[in-house]
């Protein structure tokens, strides 16, 4: 069908358009913000008021200069990509035979293990029980204790189960039929039909990942060369934050840390900009992956 | 088949991953409770009887140090690199000179709160912790196990120590430190001179171009001294930034709950914010007779657009560092400063801004009879009772004996200026990567004195020059280096000198503790108080209620309603406590 340019069209392709862009101007504002906050004069970032569209007086990059300088960021990105592709590796792959598993409507344990991984969802022991179970496994200060823990989510499990039942199982019979085993089906057949399911596991995974820093900050007390990207990170926001005077009180040299104002902003993009930039390139997959496991046959 | 084995497999991980949480040492998980019922055969515990107390024959016995030691200190991160703390030249010095190998465990910035609760409950302490973060209640930790009581060793392993907690000039941290027991249970960190770092400081260069440089206080001072000089100066400050076009500006910017809650500026109308002493007795600010006095004021210059417009709504601002837009921004004359903002510091002569910001002294409402301010400041005291170094059960006796030995080092006066200086070139100064990677070959300070060496008088730049701040011992007065002053003043010692102009007799130490039930009671009410408090304040001064006598006799009931006397009953009798430690 072709579509006429009829005034109420074109009307409505402005409105469209201009309410997308505007929508779209919306969510680029904070991040553009905090970019040219983090080129600006540190001075004059301190007594600025309001949106930062242009980098305030002499661009510098003298923020990014004291962040990249730092050994501990080189560091926390290695540990970070680290941690990121083994949980997102071997992850992914146990989360689909759970997945698999709990899926079979012939598997007689089917139901008691989902509602047994459902039940881990709604209940946790806390965060000292955890502790406690992952210091008298050995995993305390090594990098298992990161990796480990993060390797199976419930939530996942679900999304994963839901997506297997979605498939007819007819494709399972016939594979069977051309003398196909279970994990043969499993890989070669029915792997490839969730895969928009799969790749929105992976991309959260790695989100939540490249975000964690709290099982770092309880399980390496003593392995700092371990800690991810994110636990340096806090650490440089809060030792530039203003507030910090207080805790330094009795210190009568109460200074404000000018520089450190625009290391904030600094350390915000040099966190956040790989994985922004990974993130479109996963986009396709979102909206099916998402959606496909909440309808049934 | 093969999905029946992998169920199986699942759930024997998940039931292992379970159990294992179960499992554990005795001594790991166990050992608050087990180190509770230990802590009564202690030289400190309860059984005295059986109690191994070193004799005490006057003489300080020799502490072998000739075995190595290790020891695992449980330490607050400071704003230093990891290189630094490991390769600290004082440490190291110290290390070396006890012959002691320390193992730190620093937490990440801002989860020591959490590494410690996560110590505490699984028992997985390190020998020695910081605590100076916390707010722990040591005499608790002692009665459930966790550290040691010093008391029983002080005198004879840490003689310095113990004559300085001794020593009548410094009641005050025996206060601080002892509980009404008697007992102490650390080795704190003591500032020799805690200077003052924040107070209401003014624009003088708005003054001086208002005035062409004639400024002519009411009260016939050079410097704002009463409220009638600030009625001046707040004028002039409004008529400046009328004149320049600022869409917004604030010629005074006070907290957003109306006051400052430390007691600063509200001194100068004769009370204090919350608590504070009136010859002995504790009084409740907020709700005495002259607080009325202030209202009026207040109400009076926001009416006139003295007051920063919004101040109420900024509710996220520390009120040492308010609205910086305004005052960094060259839009306020008047607020709570911080010795970075004295002398030309804050100006921008780039873009043509220069600002003279001055300290102050409190004003006095001598119009209603307050010749003299009261002696309020933020004062958090030489010491904190959490300060320090508390040491853990898991620290054998000898081991303790041997620390306490080696942190006494720090309260004598050559460990005291090395712990805060450095070190001299005779002490070594140059085999220390820190030194030498900076310059310091020759040392930071000169051997034997609290002079820095000439380099880093006048040449070494970064803030600190590597110490040990967190460890225990007394941090002295350090002499300001070339980099510290603004225009060759110091004004870190010009802004102590005016903020502390009246002293600080009726401030109630903020050091104070108080019982846990106690503690408890008291914020539950402080809370309920000053929630109302600071809501009608605000409505008061900006107008949203009536101010008269009746409304203001009315708030004043309605706040002994809610507890008040109660609230200072127990304030009182905490402070009648600390005193007579």
């Amino acid at each position: 069908m072709i579509e006429r340019n009829t005034p109420s069209r074109v009307l409505f392709c402005i409105l469209n358009y201009g309410l997308m862009i505007g929508f779209g101007f919306l969510c680029v504002l904070p991040f553009w913000h905090v970019l040219m906050c983090s080129i600006s004069d540190p001075r004059l970032l301190m007594g600025n008021a309001g949106l930062v569209l242009w980098p305030l007086g002499k661009p510098t990059l003298e923020g990014y200069k004291l962040v990249l300088h730092n050994p501990d960021i080189w560091t926390g990105y290695l540990n970070t990509f680290i941690y990121v592709i083994a949980t997102a590796v071997v992850g992914t792959v146990f989360t689909a035979l759970a997945g698999y598993l709990v899926s079979r409507k012939n598997f007689k344990l089917a139901k008691p293990l989902a509602l047994f991984i459902m039940f881990t969802m709604i209940f946790s022991g806390g965060t000292i029980p955890l502790y406690m179970v992952v210091r008298n496994l050995g995993m305390l200060n090594t990098r298992w204790s990161i990796i480990i823990p993060s390797l199976m989510n419930a939530y996942y499990v679900i999304m994963m189960k839901s997506a297997f039942e979605q498939i007819s199982p007819a494709y399972e019979e016939a594979a069977r039929i051309d003398g196909a085993k279970p994990l043969t089906i499993l890989f070669k057949v029915l792997l490839p039909m969730v895969m928009p399911t799969m790749v929105v596991i992976i991309m959260f995974t790695v989100i939540m990942q490249w975000n964690s820093w709290y099982q770092a900050s309880i399980y390496l007390p003593k392995m700092r060369n371990l800690w991810p990207l994110q636990l340096f990170m806090r650490e440089v926001l809060i030792n530039n934050d203003t507030s910090r005077i207080v805790t330094s009180g009795s210190e009568a040299n109460a200074m404000v840390n000018m520089t450190g104002n625009l290391v904030k902003y600094c350390v915000t993009v040099v966190g956040t900009a790989p994985i922004l930039l990974a993130y479109p390139f996963a986009q396709k997959y979102f909206v099916k992956g998402v959606t496909m496991g909440g309808v049934k046959e | 088949m093969k999905k029946r084995i992998i169920a199986l497999l699942l759930c024997l991980v998940l039931m292992a991953s379970f159990l294992a949480g179960c499992g554990g040492d005795n001594s790991e998980g166990g050992t608050p409770t087990n180190n509770s019922s230990s802590t009564q055969n202690t030289p400190a515990g309860n059984g005295g009887e059986e109690n191994k107390t070193p004799e005490n024959n006057g003489d300080t016995p020799a502490v072998d140090t000739s075995e190595p030691i290790t020891v695992s200190i449980f330490q607050q991160a400071d704003d230093v690199t990891m290189d630094e703390v490991e390769n600290n030249p004082v440490t190291l010095y110290w290390e070396k000179m006890f012959n002691i190998d320390i193992q730190w465990q620093f937490p990440p910035q801002g989860s020591e709160q959490e590494q410690l609760t996560m110590m505490l409950g699984t028992g997985d302490y390190t020998e020695v912790m910081n605590l100076s973060f916390s707010q722990e209640n040591l005499p608790s930790l002692y009665q459930d196990g966790v550290i040691w009581e010093l008391s029983p060793y002080l005198e004879q392993y840490a003689p310095n120590y113990y004559a300085y907690l001794n020593d009548p000039a410094n009641a005050d941290v025996r206060s601080i430190l002892y509980d009404d027991d008697g007992h102490i249970y650390n080795m704190a960190t003591v500032q020799e001179h805690p200077m003052a770092w924040g107070g209401f400081v003014y624009r003088r260069d708005i003054l001086d171009t208002m005035t062409g440089g004639n400024i002519a206080f009411p009260s016939g001072n050079s410097e704002p001294t009463t409220i009638e000089d600030m009625d001046y100066m707040l004028g002039l400050m409004k008529q400046y930034f009328d004149n320049a076009g600022m869409a917004v500006s604030a010629p005074l910017i006070i907290p957003s709950v109306g006051y400052v809650s430390t007691g600063e500026f509200l001194n100068g109308f004769g009370i204090g914010a919350l608590e504070y002493l009136d010859n002995g007795t504790v009084k409740f600010g907020l709700c005495e007779d002259k607080f009325y006095n202030y209202l009026v004021k207040m109400k009076e210059w926001f009416d006139k657009g003295y007051l920063y417009a919004d101040f109420a709504s900024r509710t996220q601002d520390m009120f040492f560092l308010p609205n910086t837009e305004l005052t960094y921004g060259g839009a306020a004359g008047c607020w709570y400063g911080l010795t970075a903002n004295l002398g030309g510091a804050m100006s921008i002569p780039d873009y043509g801004l220069f600002m003279d910001v001055q300290p102050m002294a409190a004003p006095a409402d001598t119009a209603n009879g307050v010749d003299t301010p009261l002696g309020i400041l933020l004062d958090s005291g030489r010491t904190q009772a959490n300060s320090g170094f508390a040491f853990s059960k898991a620290c054998s006796e000898e081991k303790l004996i041997r620390l306490l030995s080696a942190f006494d080092w720090f309260f004598t006066e050559e460990g005291a200026i090395t712990r805060t200086m450095g070190l001299s070139a005779e002490q070594g100064a140059a085999d220390y990567k820190l030194y030498s990677e900076q310059g310091m070959t020759d040392g930071a300070r000169k051997n034997g004195t609290r002079e820095w060496t000439d380099f880093v008088q006048h040449e070494y730049t970064d803030d600190n020059v590597p110490n040990v701040d967190r460890m225990p011992g007394i941090s002295i007065q350090m002499p300001p280096r070339d980099t510290q002053l603004v225009d060759g003043v110091s004004y870190e010692e010009i802004g102590d000198e005016v903020w502390t102009k009246y002293g600080n007799a009726n401030t109630y130490p903020l050091t104070i503790t108080l019982s846990p039930e106690d503690n408890t009671r008291a914020t539950t009410l402080q809370t309920q108080i000053t929630d109302y408090a600071n809501s009608m304040i605000v409505k008061f001064i900006m107008g949203r209620e009536e101010l008269t006598p009746e409304s203001f006799k009315a708030y004043q009931d309605q706040i002994h309603a809610l507890g008040v006397d109660e609230y200072i009953a127990l304030k009182q009798a905490a402070y009648d406590a600390f005193i007579t430690r």
